[in-house]
């Protein structure tokens, strides 16, 4: 997406007033429970209690990840920034962090994948990886992935930009609707 | 027989298990940064008590869950909790377990349904 057009779209955001919350920075200890006292703060009253939950748990799903990929990093710095915001009548949980670059192809296979799955699909993939023992020592499987598009109910999209021969920013934007 | 006895936390729910008592509660959001390191001693507790301190087999126990939402890693470990439940229950102990929710949440209905078919598990939704 073209960057102009990104910040065109933060400046409305922000004159609307409409941003839940925006954090940049380490996610370290007490990020997570912080920021999710914020969203329950901010968001408006009259927002349905099931819609409050899913954001509530993909950004849960969100950081989460980003912590158990932190020593990946040989200096284990898990800098991140994400921004959740209302628009229209969706929220919308935007992340970005750091990736290596190694690492870009498999994740992206794993997102490909679930994006290209009907619901019902979705749900006979998630009830698998539930059961699977092939999981990761991360805790993976991709099952946070899978978790976050079954409470989105749209597809995941994501960014990959290179930032040197080893690393890339990761973006991500989920609509829960 | 010892007890578990866990306060609520921002990431963990309370964890109420006595034996004397015959109850194993679970009560809030369950969002561990370690969910194995969470579970794995319920999930012992839970067999230990009805494979090596063998009660009552006619005795009722109760399992009683009221969580708003849990992390996926914890969705895994509830798994292995109710594959043990499950093997309890079928080993013919009277181990009844209720899952409090609201009685339109459809979310929740269905991840208990998941597990009801995962694990062979009996399981009874209770509308708060």
């Amino acid at each position: 997406m073209d960057k102009l057009e990104n910040l065109q779209k933060y400046h409305c955001l922000l004159t609307a007033q409409k941003i839940i919350v925006a954090y940049g920075g380490e996610i370290k200890n007490g990020v997570i429970s912080n920021v999710l006292n914020i969203i329950d703060n901010n968001l408006e009253p009259e927002t349905d209690q099931f819609l409050k939950r899913r954001v509530l748990q993909v950004v849960v799903e969100c950081i989460q990840n980003i912590e158990r990929h932190a020593d990946e990093f040989i200096d284990h710095d898990n800098k991140a920034s994400f921004l959740v915001f209302k628009l229209d009548n969706d929220y919308l949980v935007s992340f970005c962090n750091r990736i290596k670059n190694e690492n870009i192809d498999a994740l992206k296979e794993k997102i490909d994948k679930i994006n290209s799955l009907t619901k019902s699909e979705l749900s006979d993939l998630y009830k698998a990886s539930l059961r699977s023992n092939t999981i990761s020592d991360k805790g993976g499987a991709g099952l946070g992935l899978i978790e976050i598009s079954r409470k989105s109910g749209n597809k995941i999209n994501y960014l990959f930009e290179p930032m040197d021969t080893e690393n890339s920013n990761f973006s991500l934007m989920i609509k829960i609707s | 027989m010892t007890t578990i006895q866990l306060e609520k936390s921002d990431l963990t729910p309370a964890v109420n298990f006595n034996a004397e008592q015959r109850l194993m509660e679970i009560d809030g959001r369950c969002i561990p940064e370690d969910s194995h390191a969470f579970f794995t001693p319920l999930i012992h507790w839970v067999g230990d008590l009805f494979e090596n301190k063998t009660p009552n087999i006619t005795e009722e126990y109760n399992f009683v869950i009221r969580c708003e939402y849990y992390n996926s890693a914890s969705a895994k470990m509830l798994v292995y909790l109710f594959d043990k439940i499950s093997e309890i229950q079928k080993s013919g102990h009277n181990l009844v377990v209720s899952w409090h929710c609201a009685q339109d949440d459809p979310d929740m209905i269905e991840s208990i349904n998941d597990y009801i078919s995962l694990s062979d598990v009996e399981i009874y939704i209770k509308h708060d």
